[in-house]
């Protein structure tokens, strides 16, 4: 991996460290207030004011002030929620109200997207966020909230810290500074969703809070681990995520989960008393993790093997399917005689597409033997198999196909494919294809464009010379001399029928 | 009130005597509704400026099934959600045989994996599933929907085999123009069309004057190249001739990573690409930020008939998307 940071990743990295330092702040908060899935509720109800929004007509390309205004108001509204409904006793907890919160704000979420065309596209959005597109201005623009409730968490940092570190009860109206810090929370929560994702910003609010939370008791130091190694996993995680070609944001939620890992493990160490132990028990629950991966991959699902299962592909019921296994086939020269079979009931096929692959595999390999079912196609219901065949039959110049040519022709309806197989005949040498041709020539009902081609196709190919309007001349000419016309190379380098001499 | 109800109930024999055909997709309804005629009733489940990949059955779904005599969807895995649907409708008519018609058989289709191999599971083994979007497969369709009517409805069969008759007209003389399909007739047209001889038939035949319609109209953009936000457009792109040099998704599904994007840039710079085609139902950042710094236009393109406001049939969807790229290719 080199180390040069792409420049289109630029503004993205900047949200991300933006996000870092507000979260991390909270997450403390959070933490000290054993809150954890405040976030995720708040976030939800920011997505579900979103939707509103968008059920009340606003449109997300050209009004998105809008809808982040309503996404705030609802945000709002939460925080009241949360700030009455803290209970003095414990026999429900909070985190079960904040639960429920979510559970609901998901639901409302999905029935107001259920009446929205692109509903199931926003709620992945909204899951995911849009890091990796983020602008400038948006930047700019979410830097300045976090920044305004940064300095109002600053101001009041005192109220706010008795309010999730203990003495809540020292405080004069415990409810409204709770109801302060939700509704600052959702303001924060509200932009960062918009950028990172549901997940991404509940990892950043909880994951580097409670690895600061291993190492350091007072809160400053706390914070400091927590930006710092908050900042390193999001450029860490922008860095790979364009290297492999991977979602940003669960990348780096599964970062953070990793290094949340290996402090873990760290601190595990620090702490133990017997540190021979604790190498023990950490070496056996990694084979335990080694044996779950490796009986994951032990029970992988092997395919057939790619002949075979091109075998069975060509009694599909699928057209797809059949095109698949016909593709196959020309892979597997050396198998010839065992697919040949397979591809001869292909080119009886119900689709047109399907019996023109298999004409054309035949062709190319050059399976003379199957014949008089290839010209078959000659005589096909759709005339596009027709022409197609046409052209194919034609590279293999076999003298045997004249006949075939003629009573296809005699068949055909389409004027301009009729005439094409007599000329195929004409090419191989048939006197019957000039019979057929000359027969058009004189036939009144057929179109005069299809009479100027059939003339230039025979004209070339007899000895004697007429016009397009000597047809009686040219009929009385091959009365005369049919029986002892023979084909062969003229000396103007064409092959005709001239009389012998 | 009385006699709006007495009204209702007067209305109502009249459109149960109808055959009722559900449809999963509007393009599907439309064409249904062509076909059928007087004779039928045709409503379609899925929102036109919905992804039909990412539509999921419900409970208003499974109703409109219930009381289908027809359930029509297109089948290659584009609704595999349609299953569920008709599983649970409880209507014993539309499981199998007559009353289920999976309309794309027989159509062309692109992206049909080339060779088996080991790797095989990665790819969509049914080819890509948008292929109502090129007019040939859309006459297919109509047939396919024309066959299915007839053999649920006997009696009608005369009708959808007319209707049939003049939508396959239509269609074709959208496609090139009234003049040509007079003198040629249709299905020679296509002929050629589809085996690539169409301009070496009109040259040499100099009916080249006579040409019209869509395929007129796209000769301007033959061999330019687009970015297309799904793999949505391959089968417009085949029929009318411009090539779709990238996707701004990498793989189809999965949002568009940034790595690709910037691969994507640079093709879009190097290859002068003046167009990004976006779905209806795909988000446009992805496409607005490559465009920003390109000078690439997007155009938000429907997929499905409805997919933009006004633009309610099959002719007037292509009809559109043709006119908004030509002018953003000017």
């Amino acid at each position: 991996m080199n180390l040069h940071f792409p420049d289109l990743l630029f503004w993205p990295l900047m949200a991300a460290l933006v996000l870092t330092g507000i979260h991390v702040y909270l997450g403390i908060h959070v933490i000290g207030r054993k809150v954890i899935f405040v976030d995720l509720a708040l976030a939800q109800i920011a997505a579900l004011g979103a939707a509103f929004g968008v059920l009340m007509g606003y449109e997300i390309e050209h009004s998105p002030a809008g809808l982040f205004l309503y996404s705030l108001a609802f945000t709002v509204l939460a925080a009241l929620i949360f700030s009455i409904t803290k209970l003095k006793s414990d026999e429900i907890p909070h985190e079960a109200i904040i639960g429920i919160t979510y559970a609901v704000a998901v639901a409302t979420t999905m029935i107001v997207l259920a009446r929205s065309p692109l509903g199931p596209n926003e709620f992945d959005r909204m899951m995911k966020g849009e890091l990796l597109y983020v602008t400038r201005d948006k930047v700019l623009l979410t830097a300045g909230i976090y920044a305004a409730v940064g300095i109002f968490h600053g101001v009041f940092r005192k109220q706010f810290f008795a309010l999730s570190f203990g003495n809540r009860d020292s405080l004069r109206r415990p409810r409204l500074w709770d109801f302060f810090f939700y509704a600052s929370f959702g303001f924060v929560v509200t932009s960062s969703v918009a950028i990172a994702g549901v997940f991404l910003v509940f990892c950043l609010l909880v994951i580097p809070a409670v690895g600061a939370l291993l190492f350091a008791e007072r809160t400053l130091p706390r914070l400091a681990i927590g930006w710092f190694g908050g900042a390193l996993i999001c450029l860490l995680g922008l860095k790979v995520a364009w290297e492999q070609n991977l979602p940003p944001s669960p990348l780096i939620v599964f970062l953070f989960a990793s290094v949340l890992m290996v402090a873990a493990l760290v601190k595990y160490f620090l702490r133990a008393s017997s540190k021979v132990g604790a190498l023990i028990r950490t070496v056996s629950f990694a084979l335990v993790f080694l044996g779950f991966g490796a009986g994951v991959w032990v029970f992988r699902h092997r395919g057939e093997e790619p002949f075979e299962q091109a075998l069975h592909f060509a009694h599909s019921e699928d057209e797809t399917r059949k095109l698949t296994a016909l593709n196959t086939f020309e892979a597997y020269p050396e198998r010839k005689e065992k697919w040949l079979p397979h591809a001869l009931t292909l080119l009886a096929d119900r689709a047109g597409m399907v019996r023109i692959r298999a004409l054309e595999l035949l062709v190319q390999v050059q399976e003379v033997s199957v014949l008089p079912q290839m010209v078959r196609l000659l005589r096909d219901p759709e005339d596009h198999v027709r022409e197609r065949c046409l052209d194919l039959l034609h590279g293999l110049g076999n003298p045997d196909l004249s006949k075939h040519f003629i009573a296809a022709g005699d068949r055909e309806e389409a004027v301009d494919l009729r005439v094409r197989m007599y000329e195929e005949a004409l090419e191989l040498g048939d006197p019957v294809a000039v019979d057929r041709l000359l027969a058009l020539l004189e036939n009144p009902e057929i179109p005069r464009r299809r009479k100027e081609k059939a003339y230039k196709g025979l004209a070339p190919h007899v000895e004697f010379p007429f016009g397009p309007e000597e047809v009686p001349r040219f009929r009385a000419w091959w009365e005369a001399n049919r029986a002892r016309v023979r084909w062969g190379l003229a000396a103007d380098g064409q092959n005709k029928f001239s009389v012998e001499r | 009130m009385k006699l709006l109800i007495f009204l209702a109930l007067l209305g109502a024999p009249q459109d149960d005597k109808k055959v009722k055909v559900v449809t999963t997709l509007q393009a599907l309804c439309h064409v249904a509704q062509k076909v059928g005629g007087d004779r039928v009733v045709a409503t379609a489940l899925v929102h036109p400026r919905r992804d039909p990949h990412r539509a999921t059955a419900d409970p208003q779904m499974q109703k409109e099934a219930g009381r289908a005599d027809l359930f029509i969807e297109l089948g290659r895995s584009l609704e595999v959600w349609a299953k569920d649907v008709v599983q649970n409708s409880g209507n014993t008519r539309i499981q199998t045989g007559a009353g289920r018609l999976f309309a794309g058989k027989g159509c062309s289709v692109e992206e049909v994996p080339q060779v088996l191999s080991k790797e095989w599971g990665d790819i969509h083994p049914e080819g890509n599933p948008h292929v109502w979007l090129d007019p040939l497969n859309i006459k297919t369709i109509a047939k396919n929907v024309a066959e299915a009517l007839s053999s649920v409805d006997p009696e009608g069969k005369g009708t959808y085999e007319a209707n049939l008759k003049s939508f396959d007209r239509e269609i074709d003389e959208a496609m090139f123009g009234k003049d040509l399909v007079e003198s040629e007739g249709g299905d020679l047209l296509w002929r050629k069309e589809r085996l690539g001889k169409l301009d070496a038939y009109l040259k040499d035949e100099g009916l080249e004057a006579k040409l019209g319609g869509w395929t007129m109209k796209s000769r301007a953009m033959r061999g330019t190249k687009v970015v297309s936000y799904h793999k949505t457009f391959v089968y417009l792109a085949r029929r009318f001739g411009f090539e779709i040099a990238s996707e701004l998704e990498e793989k189809p599904g999965i949002a568009p990573p940034a790595k690709h994007l910037e691969h994507v840039l640079e093709l879009i710079q190097r290859e002068k690409v003046r167009v990004i085609l976006n779905e209806v139902y795909y988000p446009t950042g992805a496409a607005d930020y490559v465009a920003g710094s390109t000078g690439a236009k997007v155009v938000v393109a429907p997929v499905d008939v409805g997919g933009i406001d006004g633009v309610d049939s099959y002719i007037g969807t292509i009809d559109y998307i043709l006119d908004q790229m030509a002018a953003a290719m000017k």
